[in-house]
């Protein structure tokens, strides 16, 4: 068990590696000078200004050196200095995460609990009727657009019926509609999976063994099947997390909240490269980490990865 | 209960075809100009003139909502292209090759499937610029990984399959059993996901584009005519109720369309 | 007395109603107080939806349309949901077809009992009563196993387990969905031993579904016969396997394989000559052990084993799949050249490519070949269609258009298309019926009459080998541990294990005699 653990560890720890590096040969090394990519193709060049920027970023030392040097700060938390504010990267994204993660945890909190009840429902109900609308939802709610549906709700819950503030900046109030934006297609996200998997397992001669033995729809379906296709699921709500941080983009700009989705978009938008690299590989991190920990704790659910792990 | 099923193809299918239709010829739909307004027709409600009403420079919204379709759709549908392309090519080579080239290329997918997909369009944006071809090139490479990975999944189950077992016993080269085995058992899975896809690019792509890296204005595309309208979310519901609505009827009729044709060709 | 259960006109469909036939189209049934009754048919008959019919398990889309079931008396065809729950587990047990995924992988043998026990009315079962319940079932060391996961498990213990479950509330009848069909032939025979025992016991009624004659033959009180949904035949097991009356009992016995008679074969020229084979695959796992054997020309050879015997790993050697470790496979003293030898896998429904055209299917080794030009390729690809017995306008059919005897003829007919020496036949008819397994034997032994090419025929079976092989060899863990001609090796086994695998082969007596 110990070395499987530290074989993921090792695996995670490679891809994260390889996101820095894939970014760094991406921003710095690739095609255009990054200079270039943050003026912009639209804006003319000036010669003395571009080489006055790459000395003033360090960019004019050898890419190896910048390279290995910059990793090295980095896994101490240090990401540089941003292209566009000047202020330090690590600190900045430290200051907007917490808002993101409240934001995330918000929509996460409503997404889990709604997606298990639609999956299980749809699988152990025998009204058909109930079954295909249950079923049709997520594909539905996948259908609408984030940034619309948050508008949408502002327009109706804000402006409408004025239950919920625009742009207040704190307390729950705030949060309630931004994060039933999110919540709406990570329930989805949950509720498909979960039912594709249910909808397999309900299948299975066990579930008939289960019932033979005078269990009920219910039973069958909670005791043994959703044992069965939790794992997925679970899987699932690691990505879901690396899904809601890029959501909170979309998001984040709709309800004018400060976090880390509107750093992403500014930093896109002004090219600050180094703030873009940072939020890549603090976002790649995470989800790998959350992954990482599903993955080890796949075993303790599933007897026969145990004996594998072992 | 097929009747019912079929009922139902025929409004997603209505939306495909006038959404196609706007996109291949906007003038026959709505001859106006998009990018020309009336001062004296400001913000007017949905009616009978303007149907989808007009916006702050008197500029009607239907008119702009079918000439944002050509980029919309064109966008998402190179974005699924470059994907299947792309990601079909590297699938066939990795699950071909097998051994070391194999688990290399596998591992590069594994990094791009660890980054968010929509951080990594943006990522590409950043790089290429804004701009209706950038991003879909950017919602195509996030998209291809999975491509890649389903492609060489279907190219390894059909290499140990039955018939190119019989295949290989008959003598038949291996470069005959891939074109006419494997290839083309391995297509359906990637067809289907393709479909999947496109009703993913086109909300990803309006996504993009609202964000404000789409075409820049005043050329109108769905996701930007929904983000010029927000100023007026109080006043004037229409410039961004309508054109959200256009993007989900577009994504919900393709991927219901998608299902039927998955389902369908399943139970084949 | 009324029977302990009676089934009168059952009738189930799947789907909307008015669509097709019914999947149990009318269908009567008694089954007495502890009594084995049988209900033998071929897959597609009815057989396993109406057990599942009889346990209130049908699927969602799966409907009772008709017909009266009356279970100790009363009624019991439309029951609600609720009701159901009371009968079942404690008045009627079913035991479902495959061991492999009947029991929840992620639950222990000890939890999934308790749970049996729980429903049925003990309500926090101790230690000692999980391990009476795996007791009453065989189980030697009850409470070491109770630890155990289901893969942790062989076949027969799970199926035992299963049984043990299945017992746990003292039912009056159990329903079991073709029990042993999954396992291999020795384990069959203990099973259904330990069904017949306990049921003899506790008095318990059994409903054995099952699509062997032979497991009905030894096992069964009263036999029904069961085809396109309807009992064709019912009465006590002597009499219809006896002297049976419906033309598709009559059928189905005549299906039956029977062993080869007449003087043993004369020893011919060798054709293909394996000696010390070997193969070790990647990790160890030694597949075959330095077999030998002869092959004559135009004969057959017959290659028994169970699961995991290594006889599969043979047939790849010799057509060329994988390469041996060491040992040699020589064709008329020669390495075997391309198109010689020909092979015919166990499951049709993965050996031809569901996209490819039949007539594409059967060509496919004549194009490697590069033999003929395009209009005689089709000439000789109807030729063949011919010889298998299929009509010409199969060739621009699909295989998802054919039955599963169909599919298995075209295989043949693309292994005979480059006239080879030898075709290698790997379990050539266990998956398909009875009816359909007798109808492919009698085709291939035409064609070797005809065309005068070798079979290496390789099957689990023993019944099937002896129908079709003259001379046969008996693998165990890599090895061949007896060879001989089919007669004398069925008539004096000098092996352990080929006496083992003789005295399992249900319904032996009748059937051998």
């Amino acid at each position: 068990m110990g070395r499987f653990v530290a074989r993921r560890l090792a695996q995670a720890a490679a891809v994260v590696l390889a996101v820095y590096t894939l970014t760094f040969a991406v921003f710095y090394l690739l095609p255009a000078d990054p200079v270039r990519i943050m003026i912009g193709p639209e804006n003319g060049v000036d010669e003395a200004r571009v080489s006055a920027l790459r000395a003033e970023y360090g960019l004019d030392r050898p890419a190896a050196e910048r390279y290995i040097g910059g990793l090295l700060h980095a896994l101490h938390g240090d990401f540089g200095t941003s292209f566009q504010t000047g202020r330090e990267v690590g600190a900045t994204i430290a200051e907007a995460a917490p808002r993101t993660l409240a934001l995330a945890g918000g929509a996460l909190l409503l997404a889990l609990p709604l997606g298990f009840l639609i999956a299980w429902w749809a699988a152990h109900t025998r009204r058909m009727w109930l079954r295909r609308s249950l079923g049709a939802l997520p594909g539905l709610s996948l259908s609408v657009p984030t940034f619309w549906l948050g508008l949408v709700l502002l327009q109706a819950f804000s402006f409408g019926l004025p239950l919920f503030p625009a742009r207040a900046e704190d307390g729950l109030a705030d949060l309630v509609l931004p994060a039933v934006t999110l919540a709406v297609p990570s329930s989805a996200f949950v509720a498909q999976v979960l039912l594709e998997r249910l909808t397999v397992e309900m299948r299975q001669p066990y579930v008939d063994t289960a019932r033979a033995k005078g269990a009920s729809r219910a039973r069958a379906v909670t005791a043994h099947a959703l044992r069965n296709a939790a794992m997925p699921a679970l899987t699932m709500t690691a990505l879901l997390v690396g899904w809601l941080v890029s959501g909170s983009v979309v998001v984040e700009t709709v309800f004018a909240r400060n976090g880390l989705g509107r750093l992403i978009e500014s930093a896109v938008t002004t090219r600050d490269l180094p703030m873009l690299q940072a939020l890549v590989v603090v976002t790649t991190a995470v989800v790998t980490l959350l992954t990482l920990a599903v993955d080890v704790a796949h075993p303790l659910v599933d007897p026969r990865l145990r004996e594998r792990a072992a | 209960m097929t009747f019912m099923r079929r009922l139902g193809v025929v409004p997603s299918a209505l939306v495909l075809l006038a959404a196609s239709a706007a996109a291949l010829a906007p003038g026959l739909l709505s001859p106006a100009d998009p990018l020309r307004g009336d001062l004296t027709q400001r913000l007017l409600p949905p009616g009978t003139a303007h149907p989808f009403g007009t916006d702050e420079l008197g500029r009607d919204v239907f008119t702009r909502v079918v000439h944002g379709s050509a980029p919309s759709l064109q966008a998402a549908v190179i974005a699924v292209g470059v994907a299947v392309l792309a990601g079909s090519a590297i699938g066939l080579v990795a699950g071909t090759a097998r051994g070391r080239l194999d688990g290399l290329v596998m591992r590069a997918v594994e990094v791009l499937l660890a980054v968010p997909s929509f951080l990594l369009i943006l990522v590409v944006v950043a790089v290429l610029g804004p701009g209706t071809r950038e991003v879909a090139l950017a919602v195509g490479v996030s998209a291809a990984a999975v491509f890649s990975r389903v492609m060489r999944a279907e190219v390894v189950r059909v290499r140990g399959s039955g018939y190119v077992e019989a295949a290989a016993v008959c003598g038949t080269g291996r470069v005959t059993v891939l074109l006419t085995h494997v290839l083309p058992n391995a297509a359906g899975p990637v067809a289907a996901l393709a479909t999947l896809e496109l009703g993913n690019a086109v909300l990803t792509v309006a996504a993009v584009s609202f964000l404000g890296f789409g075409a820049p204005p005043p050329a109108p595309e769905w996701g930007s005519l929904v983000a010029a309208g927000r100023p007026f979310l109080a006043s004037a519901w229409w410039l961004t109720t309508v054109p959200g609505l256009v993007v989900a009827a577009v994504a919900l009729a393709v991927n219901h369309l998608g299902h039927v044709l998955r389902t369908r060709s399943e139970t084949r | 007395m009324t029977p302990l259960l009676a089934v009168r006109g059952l009738t189930v469909r799947y789907g909307p109603p008015g669509r097709g036939r019914p999947a149990v189209d009318g269908a009567d049934l008694t089954v007495e107080a502890g009594e084995i009754v049988a209900v033998v048919g071929e897959s597609g008959s009815g057989k396993s939806t109406l057990a599942h019919a009889l346990a209130g398990l049908l699927p969602d889309t799966a409907r009772v349309t008709g017909g009266v079931v009356t279970f100790g008396g009363e009624r019991v065809d439309g029951l609600r949901e609720r009701a159901w729950r009371r009968l079942r587990g404690r008045r009627i047990a079913f035991v479902p077809q495959d061991p492999g995924t009947a029991l929840n992988p992620l639950m222990t043998v000890r939890a999934q009992l308790a749970e049996a026990l729980r429903l049925t009315g003990t309500p926090r079962p101790g230690e000692d009563a999980l391990e009476e319940a795996l007791g009453r079932v065989g189980i030697p060391d009850p409470a070491a196993l109770l630890g155990r996961y289901p893969h942790q498990l062989s076949g027969g213990f799970r199926q035992r387990v299963l049984l043990g479950m299945a017992l746990a509330g003292r039912p009056a009848l159990l329903i079991a969905d073709e029990p042993t069909s999954a396992l291999d032939t020795t384990v069959q025979k203990t099973v259904l031993d330990l069904v017949q025992k306990v049921a003899a016991r506790d008095g318990t009624s059994v409903l054995l579904i099952t699509h062997d004659l032979g497991v009905a033959a030894d096992r069964a009180d009263r036999v029904a016969v069961m085809t396109e949904g309807r009992v064709v035949e019912e009465g006590p097991a002597e009499q219809v396997l006896g002297s049976p009356q419906a033309a598709y009992t009559r059928l189905l016995l005549r299906s039956a394989p029977q062993p080869l008679t007449g003087p043993a074969p004369a020893p011919g020229e060798p054709l293909l000559v394996v000696r010390d084979l070997r193969k070790v695959y990647p990790g160890g796992t030694i597949a075959v052990e330095g077999a030998s054997f002869t092959l004559d020309r135009a004969s057959t050879l017959g290659l028994v084993g169970a699961s995991g015997s290594g006889k599969s790993t043979i047939a790849r050697v010799v057509t060329g799949l994988v390469a041996p470790t060491s040992g040699s496979v020589l064709l008329d003293g020669a390495p075997v050249r391309a198109g010689r030898v020909q092979f015919v896998a166990q499951n049709p429904y993965a050996s031809l490519d569901p996209l490819m055209s039949v007539g594409r299917i059967v060509a496919e080794p004549l194009r490697a070949l590069r033999a003929g030009t395009r209009a005689e390729r089709r000439e000789r690809v109807l030729r063949l269609l011919e010889d298998v017995g299929l009509p010409p306008e199969v060739a621009r059919r699909r295989p998802s258009a054919l039955s599963g005897g169909q599919r298995q003829r075209v295989a043949i007919a693309r292994a005979l298309a480059p006239s080879p020496d030898v075709i290698v036949l790997d379990e050539p008819v266990s998956a398909l019926d009875t009816v359909t397994q007798a109808q492919i034997l009698a085709l291939l032994r035409r064609l070797q009459d005809k065309h005068g090419m070798a079979y290496l025929l390789i099957s689990h079976d023993l019944a099937v080998v002896a129908a079709a092989a003259e001379r046969l060899a008996v693998m165990r863990d890599g090895r061949i541990v007896e060879s001989g001609p089919t007669a004398d090796v069925l008539a004096a086994p000098a092996a352990p294990f080929t006496r083992e695998l003789l005295a399992a082969i249900p319904g032996g007596p009748r059937r051998g005699g």
